[in-house]
């Protein structure tokens, strides 16, 4: 490398002399915090899986102890949603792990690819909760009416779909929400992968 | 690679690079609690990405890439208004420290206050050369040309003077 001239070394002794260098006891605290957040990753992504197949232990032993057919219908198709989340999960993830240590310009490509694949998610997520909404009401109904000789009160009604609405309700809160942030993501990304491409065509 | 030989590979770098890499966040956040969130981040992503470390770089260009990458991550989600804000006041604000401080620390605040007002293309270029990254290294880096790099550090090095001098006007 050539010699800055004076402007330039002038900065780069100005620049160069900001950030402290952590000292011993710092980076062995960094350490610590990167581990324990890179164990939190793990549990997090394991977390994903034992959820999935807690939840469908629960489905088969419900089904199990409910020969009714309209119990073991809905518990099938249960099953069926959360095995097709898992499924499109994986298909959903491909090529998303490739080395992060590739260039700036290849990592805002993936950075965008990876956006984009999270709005499928969430438009995936929407199809599931229809689906699991319009699974739920029907056999919410037939519990309401199963093995007894007077209707439910209407406060039982209340009780069972309210409880229905309100995790509908809350779940599309975060999908709201998760959409607008995935929206911010792609225009700051789209924007800034713009600006280069701009500067590869006029540098 | 062995986990004792990764820990101390990571301290190596972290002992080499750890204050260039807040040098790193400190380009693309202005607000210091952020600022050190977003170094952690970088800390993190470092470690994440040593494994698969094979030396096909040199190690700085390896965590300069990781650095940038995390940095441009963590503006892609920033709030645009905060972070225009931020930007405008880096800009509006280029006054230098308390009047006791040194004069050195007041270059380097005025510095880095006149780097983060760059867009963000020269100020990645800029910011690898204050670094002390060759021209290919910094193409390296951001995978663009040399020659590219040069026309972008010229453009980045007027700017940047513009701003300083801008600066210094103000009382």
């Amino acid at each position: 490398m050539t010699r800055p001239d004076p402007e330039l070394a002038s900065w780069m002794e100005d620049w160069q002399s900001g950030g402290s260098e952590p000292a011993a006891e710092e980076r062995e605290a960094i350490r610590r915090r990167v581990k324990r957040r890179t164990r939190g990753l793990i549990l997090l992504a394991a977390g994903e899986l034992v959820f999935s197949a807690g939840v469908l232990a629960f489905l088969l032993g419900f089904a199990l102890r409910h020969p009714h057919p309209a119990d073991r219908l809905t518990m099938a198709g249960l099953a069926l949603i959360t095995l097709s989340a898992l499924g499109f999960a994986a298909w959903n993830r491909r090529g998303l792990w490739k080395a992060r240590a590739e260039t700036t310009a290849a990592f805002l490509d993936l950075s965008l690819v990876r956006c984009r694949r999270r709005q499928q998610s969430l438009r995936f997520a929407w199809g599931m909760l229809a689906v699991e909404a319009a699974l739920f009401v029907p056999w919410i109904w037939h519990r309401l009416h199963l093995d007894r000789s007077t209707p439910p009160s209407p406060a039982e009604y209340l009780g069972a779909y309210g409880f229905l609405a309100a995790v509908c309700a809350v779940t599309a809160v975060v999908l709201v929400g998760l959409e607008r942030w995935t929206r911010r993501e792609l225009r700051q990304l789209e924007a800034m992968r713009g600006q280069q491409a701009a500067r590869k065509r006029f540098p | 690679m062995a986990e004792t030989a990764l820990d101390a590979l990571y301290d190596e770098i972290l002992k080499r690079e750890g204050a260039a890499l807040r040098r790193v966040a400190a380009a693309y956040e202005a607000d210091a609690a952020r600022r050190e969130d977003l170094f952690q981040d970088i800390c993190l992503a470092v470690w994440q990405a040593l494994p698969r470390f094979r030396g096909e770089s040199s190690p700085r260009t390896f965590v300069f890439r990781i650095a940038h990458n995390r940095g441009l991550t963590h503006r892609s989600r920033r709030r645009p208004a905060a972070a225009d804000l931020e930007e405008a006041e880096a800009v509006a604000d280029p006054r230098p420290g308390p009047e006791a401080a040194l004069r050195a620390g007041e270059r380097r605040e005025r510095l880095g206050r006149a780097v983060l007002a760059l867009p963000l293309d020269p100020r990645q270029v800029l910011t690898l050369t204050l670094e002390g990254l060759s021209q290919r290294e910094i193409a390296d880096v951001l995978g663009i040309t040399e020659n590219n790099v040069a026309v972008r550090l010229s453009r980045a090095r007027r700017a940047l003077r513009q701003i300083l001098e801008e600066g210094e006007g103000v009382p």
